[in-house]
């Protein structure tokens, strides 16, 4: 057993030998390299905090509203004001490279769709990620069904076409994009131009009149109105429907009654029960943090706007976009790579995915070897894998049939959604609630929808399952 | 504390200091870190870099 322990930690050391042999190697080779080494140490970083935090919205979700365990969503919640409260010092001194995005119905109805799936997967998509580090099968299906359902969501026109309005067909053709993106076939086209690129992209700080990069914009408005108050009316929430009920029930044993002041005493005890996820959490805020500075500060040196161009200088400028650019977030981000490294394989398969908004204009096919957003995710599985084998919690877990339909099924759902609302649990629930963007609490509070219908489902699903096969044994 | 994990920190901290040390120099240059009135940073894009994207657009005929 212990010879065991051992032995993964040796493997620990190798697989973070192997990527900071990489980083120099690449280095050596051109300096370019570097903006890619900048997206694979963070992303390191990123898989161990999520492994040592168990940072997965699925389980916070599920254990919330099917057995009242708030422990997880509160690290979450915890996670996001310190997120928010290194976002707001990088967007006053500039350094930002968060964009907001358009926010509208959509994106709760796009939370929805991706809370179902990821309750059914039993895996967010940065949870799925941080799992796979640790070996476990369904987590790797997860992944790859959000991957394909993405990238041929993407491409997808036929008879998909007749479902799109008449006005968004004639929005997206007034859009003038180039030619060799054909607007105006495909769903995701015409909802994107038609529909989605007509909406405002509004941040707190410009609710309240303010500008973003502004001390009073990043603070009193994305911050303080942004994050805290809302994140702390959510706690709130939670203590009143799931917290208190432990504590009170104690409380009436020993004392008889519960005060005001006694609440705001478990109301604490409630948030320090979270202490591992919060840790995590706080790490993440940070590390998010310095990505954007360290990618701000790398764009400058290198005069680029995008990797894109990296890329060119590189000589590999195969699955560019008409735009000449690529995916290039300049922090966290899961779903859009995921799709990309699909995308890029069904290319070279013959089906021709470059004529459409998601890759053909924005964020490109290029080879995964040279992405900069897959350097991130591989290197998170590996920040995930370091961590679990240091703690021995690694392990190979084969998927049983049923684990893999739920995984397809939850993981198509969440690709779908992930495309509708612009992102995942991450991009467009973590990353934009953090910098003050209204549409990441719509899809938010989409996302929590979803999950609570997810956890009623299945509870219904495992009733009926139990109640046929006590019917059997009664045979 | 775990020899295995403070090496990883280490190593891990080693790469993203690097990383840090790299990326301020530029916003030095940049006048950032100055008390200039303009907060934010704007990148030099290299003009030959820049024809080349605008002629992205362009049909090959064009060109």
């Amino acid at each position: 057993m212990e010879r065991d322990a051992k032995k993964k930690k040796i493997w620990a050391l190798v697989i973070i030998g192997f990527f900071a042999l990489v980083s120099i190697v690449t280095y050596a080779y051109n300096d370019y390299y570097i903006y890619l080494s900048a997206y694979l140490w963070f992303g390191l970083i990123y898989g161990m905090c999520l492994q040592y935090g168990r940072f997965c919205f699925a389980s916070a979700f599920r254990d919330l509203f099917a057995v009242g365990v708030p422990r997880m969503v509160v690290g979450i919640m915890t996670a996001t004001l310190f997120f928010g409260l290194v976002s707001s010092f990088v967007t006053a001194s500039g350094f930002s490279t968060f964009h907001a995005s358009p926010s509208g119905i959509h994106s709760m109805i796009a939370g929805l769709i991706f809370g179902i799936g990821m309750v059914f997967s039993g895996g967010c998509a940065s949870g799925s990620l941080y799992k796979a580090g640790e070996g476990n099968g369904v987590a790797l299906l997860v992944i790859l069904s959000i991957s394909v359902t993405q990238s041929s969501f993407a491409d997808l026109g036929g008879w998909l076409n007749y479902l799109v309005p008449a006005s968004w067909h004639a929005s997206a053709l007034s859009k003038n994009l180039p030619a060799v993106i054909n607007v105006g076939d495909g769903w995701l086209d015409q909802y994107l131009a038609g529909y989605v690129w007509n909406h405002p992209t509004v941040t707190f700080a410009k609710l309240l009149g303010l500008k973003n990069e502004s001390a009073s914009g990043a603070f009193a408005g994305n911050l303080l109105v942004g994050v805290i108050i809302p994140a702390l009316l959510m706690l709130a929430v939670v203590y009143f429907i799931w917290g208190k009920k432990a504590f009170v029930r104690d409380l009436l044993k020993n004392k008889g009654s519960v005060s005001l002041r006694d609440h705001f005493t478990g109301f604490w005890q409630m948030i320090l029960s979270s202490k591992r996820t919060s840790l995590a959490g706080l790490f993440l805020g940070i590390a998010c943090g310095l990505q954007m500075f360290v990618i701000e500060g790398l764009r400058i040196k290198f005069g680029i706007r995008n990797a894109g161009e990296i890329l060119t200088r590189l000589g590999s400028d195969f699955g560019l976009s008409v735009r000449g650019t690529v995916f290039d977030p300049g922090y966290w981000y899961v779903t859009t790579q995921e799709a990309q490294w699909v995308g890029w394989v069904m290319h070279k398969l013959g089906w021709n995915n470059m004529d459409n908004i998601f890759f053909g204009y924005v964020n490109g096919i290029p080879n995964p070897a040279l992405n900069p957003a897959d350097w991130m995710s591989l290197s998170l599985i590996g920040g995930a894998a370091i961590m679990a084998l240091m703690n021995n919690e690694f392990k190979f877990k084969k998927p049983t049939m049923e684990l893999a339909t739920w995984a397809i099924v939850g993981g198509f759902l969440m690709g779908i959604g992930s495309r509708l609302g612009l992102g995942c649990n991450v991009g467009a629930f973590f990353v934009r609630v953090s910098n003050g963007d209204v549409g990441g609490w719509l899809f938010g509070l989409g996302m929590i929808g979803g999950a609570f219908i997810g956890v009623k489902f299945f509870n219904w699903w495992t009733e009926r399952k139990m109640a046929k096969e006590l019917a059997g044994m009664e045979i | 504390m775990d020899r295995t994990f403070i090496i990883a920190v280490l190593v891990v901290t080693l790469f993203a200091g690097f990383l840090i040390g790299y990326s301020v120099p530029p916003f030095i240059q940049a006048g950032v870190f100055s008390g200039r009135k303009e907060k934010g940073v704007e990148s030099q894009i290299d003009k030959g870099m820049e024809q080349h994207y605008k002629d992205l657009f362009k049909d090959e005929e064009e060109k």
